[in-house]
């Protein structure tokens, strides 16, 4: 939510860039090349894993309760399919939520932050205690002090996001080419000004950097939650499968949770070659 | 008012002295400096490197509080001029949005001083700085030369009365500093706007400017302040005068004055 306004600013500067294109810009790759150089490699890496899998629970003969073969839990998957859909949807939702509940509000105070280092300082320390605090230790007092439902599964997802997203911004928004800076001011450039265009495009790399740290964490923040609070969600499958010795839902449950990491992370990967083409990162 | 800045030198720096902090005792860097750069006039400064030559810019530009004395630019302070987009700044580093093409790089001012925006206005500075064919192109396509220039325009789009530039042609390769010296040399002859230029280069002093002041080695003093007495418009093919070569070696022996104190 208040990750867009940056990344709108700085799209909003490329259309308006491009339309005045004469000769050629920054060239682009094909979408379709950069989405099977991206995505072949590791799909042939996660085929071996299975295989490797697949083989060692056949030659050792290790018990089902213990580790499934990859058929088995294929099997758990799609016998109940919507079992795993709704649950998965449901922790995507509190993690998207959570996550935009805690890298936003991070970056809010990561704008206040990087204006004043009193304030910096003084604030500081209490990012430092929600960071050291313990997911597992505060998931219950949550769900004591909110019940069940969305509230503490977003909040969960939330605190973890929080720090990484904090550290990021404030970096990223102190970061700015001090010539670039001296300029603005030698033109009395309000901080207004000086925030729009020239800080918040600058820490949008650092910003990414850090979601790319707390979409996973988003994700387990939720989970955590649903286990301890039982209703819903993939943590909720988890919990049951725990407690049936089904292994194979168990294993399901992680690789819809490991599959839905992967889809935000890709996700994510394009929005920032999109707003960052600028970025020396991406030197074709 | 009117009158005042009407009469009142684009710059003007009094008795100014600048101390930085430091473990122990403070950095003296600059030492009751006198400086006055009449409108439409060009004065270069030169000195051994870390005389305080860009502090004595950043005190003119206002981006610096010197420790003592003031700096007025049109009898103002300079956060006055600059609220007043009077001030043009060039450093060694570009420092250019490279977010935004060549284009929108050089608009920057525009947008921030409220001034005339059309494209009009862009395309006539990029074609001054000869770089019309690269408008839509991001700085990091650009070589550090034509960066520069990038940066020289986005400078006079908001046509300021004093150009501030510190060693904008160090970073640059001898053919690039030798194109861009002419570019600004035909630029500031056509708008006479007041320019303050900050170099190490003694040539590239004489060649532009109508005074070269000579600072001394740290703390900075003004050792000499000499009048280049050269006919305009200048050309290259001054550099191989006696008169040039002559004031050339005048600057140096007021260098060499200030290295054997």
């Amino acid at each position: 939510m208040t990750v867009r306004p940056a990344a709108d600013a700085a799209r909003r500067e490329a259309n308006r860039t491009a339309a005045s294109a004469a000769p050629s810009p920054l060239p682009r790759r094909g979408l379709l090349r950069t989405v099977l150089a991206s995505t072949l490699p590791p799909a042939l890496a996660v085929a071996l894993a299975l295989l490797a899998w697949s083989a060692w629970v056949r030659l050792r003969d290790v018990p089902g309760y213990l580790v499934p073969t990859p058929e088995a839990v294929a099997r758990a998957l799609i016998d109940d399919p919507w079992r795993f859909v709704d649950a998965g949807r449901a922790s995507l939702v509190e993690a998207l939520g959570g996550l935009v509940l805690g890298a936003g509000g991070a970056l809010l105070l990561a704008v206040v932050m990087a204006h004043s280092r009193p304030l910096e300082r003084a604030l500081y320390p209490l990012a430092l205690v929600v960071k050291v605090t313990p997911v597992v230790a505060v998931a219950p007092l949550f769900i004591i002090w909110f019940g069940f439902g969305i509230w503490p599964k977003l909040l969960v997802a939330a605190l973890i996001t929080f720090f990484p997203m904090l550290v990021n911004a404030v970096t990223g928004l102190r970061d700015v080419d001090p010539a670039a800076l001296d300029f603005l001011r030698s033109l009395h450039a309000s901080r207004w000004q000086v925030f729009w265009r020239l800080r918040g495009p600058a820490s949008l790399p650092y910003l990414f950097a850090a979601l790319r740290i707390s979409v996973p964490l988003a994700l387990i923040g939720a989970v955590v939650a649903e286990w301890m609070s039982g209703d819903g969600g993939l943590g909720q499958v988890i919990l049951i499968a725990n407690g049936d010795f089904d292994t194979a839902s168990l294993f399901a449950a992680v690789l819809v949770l490991a599959a839905l990491a992967v889809l935000l992370s890709g996700a994510l990967a394009l929005l920032e070659r999109t707003v960052l083409f600028w970025h020396e990162s991406f030197e074709g | 008012m009117v009158s005042i800045t009407a009469t009142a030198p684009a710059l003007a720096l009094r008795q100014v002295s600048h101390w930085y902090p430091a473990r122990g005792e403070a950095l003296r860097a600059l030492d009751a400096v006198e400086l006055t750069v009449a409108d439409g006039e060009f004065v270069s400064l030169v000195g051994p490197s870390g005389c305080g030559k860009s502090t004595l810019l950043r005190a003119a530009a206002g981006l610096l509080a010197p420790t003592e004395g003031a700096s007025t630019v049109f009898g103002r302070p300079p956060a006055a001029a600059a609220a007043a987009h009077e001030l043009g700044l060039v450093t060694q580093d570009a420092g250019l949005l490279p977010w935004r093409t060549v284009a929108a790089n050089v608009a920057l001012p525009l947008e921030i001083a409220g001034g005339d925006r059309r494209r009009a206005v862009v395309e006539e500075l990029l074609d001054r700085v000869s770089l019309s064919e690269f408008a839509a192109y991001y700085p990091r396509q650009l070589s550090g030369g034509m960066r520069q220039r990038v940066a020289l325009a986005r400078a006079l789009a908001h046509r300021p009365r004093l150009l501030l530039m510190d060693e904008p042609f160090g970073a640059l390769d001898e053919i690039s500093r030798e194109d861009l010296r002419l570019e600004l040399l035909r630029i500031q002859e056509r708008e006479r706007m007041s320019v303050l230029f900050v170099t190490h280069s003694v040539r590239e002093a004489v060649l532009l400017s109508d005074r070269v002041v000579v600072l001394s080695s740290a703390p900075g003093r003004v050792l000499a302040d000499i009048a280049v007495d050269l006919p305009r418009p200048r050309e290259e093919r001054l550099e191989a005068t006696t008169e040039f070569l002559d004031c050339v070696a005048s600057v140096r022996a007021a260098l060499d004055v200030g290295r054997r104190r």
